[in-house]
């Protein structure tokens, strides 16, 4: 099993992600599997964009951290089925250079659960986002 | 010898689509448009050495085409309800 950490160490751990982070972040949410790992270059149809709160995560607490303030884009980029979702640490450049989470994401399932396909011009909301730490 | 790794973080989240009001419509296409004017402005740039004015351009020019997505998408948006 792996090892175990303290609550407190888990939330350092946690919040670490959000101060490398930074305060710039922006969100895409494409068509398509996610790239191999976060460096790859984007790929699928970019269905929806939307920059992220300057406080873009609450402060970790019991080894959990979610999303604070409104993560939504008002009117979707492209349409199609959601298959995985990349944050940047910039606003400008949203790239390989500059991705440094990414998950799946589907209708009905996925790391992120979208409630439906997306639509030109459709409103995406991301409704809550927790990451949670596996060394309890 | 053999290292224990650490525990995976996972990540739960989950979104929402919907159409948006008109009222929320309008809202966007406003902000969109104070976007693209406000990306417009030369005046912070006066400033700035060639570099910073490098990266500052290359963020207007980010700004601006991500705005003029957003009133096509709205605009688009607007007609299909119109019929």
């Amino acid at each position: 099993m792996a090892i175990q950490l303290r609550s407190a160490t888990r939330d350092a751990r946690l919040d670490a992600i959000e101060t490398y982070g930074g305060t710039s972040c922006a969100c895409r949410i494409y068509t398509g599997a996610q790239p191999a790992d976060v460096t790859v270059a984007n790929s699928g149809t970019l269905l929806a964009e939307f920059n992220l709160p300057a406080d873009w995560m609450a402060a970790a607490s019991g080894g959990s951290k979610a999303k604070a303030g409104t993560w939504q884009d008002a009117s979707a980029d492209g349409t199609g089925t959601p298959g995985h979702f990349r944050i940047y640490n910039n606003q400008t450049t949203k790239d390989g250079t500059t991705c440094f989470i990414q998950g799946s994401a589907a209708v009905g399932s996925g790391d992120m659960n979208f409630d439906g396909t997306v639509t030109t011009g459709q409103q995406v909301t991301v409704n809550t986002f927790t990451l949670t730490d596996g060394n309890a | 010898m053999a290292t224990t790794p650490l525990g995976e973080i996972g990540v739960k989240a989950t979104a929402s689509v919907k159409w948006p009001t008109m009222a929320e419509a309008q809202a966007n296409l406003a902000k969109a448009q104070n976007e693209v004017a406000r990306a417009e402005s030369v005046a912070p740039y006066q400033s700035m050495s060639a570099a910073d004015l490098a990266d500052a351009l290359r963020a207007h020019q980010s700004a601006h085409a991500f705005a003029e997505r957003k009133i096509e998408a709205i605009q688009a948006e607007q007609l299909r309800r119109k019929g």
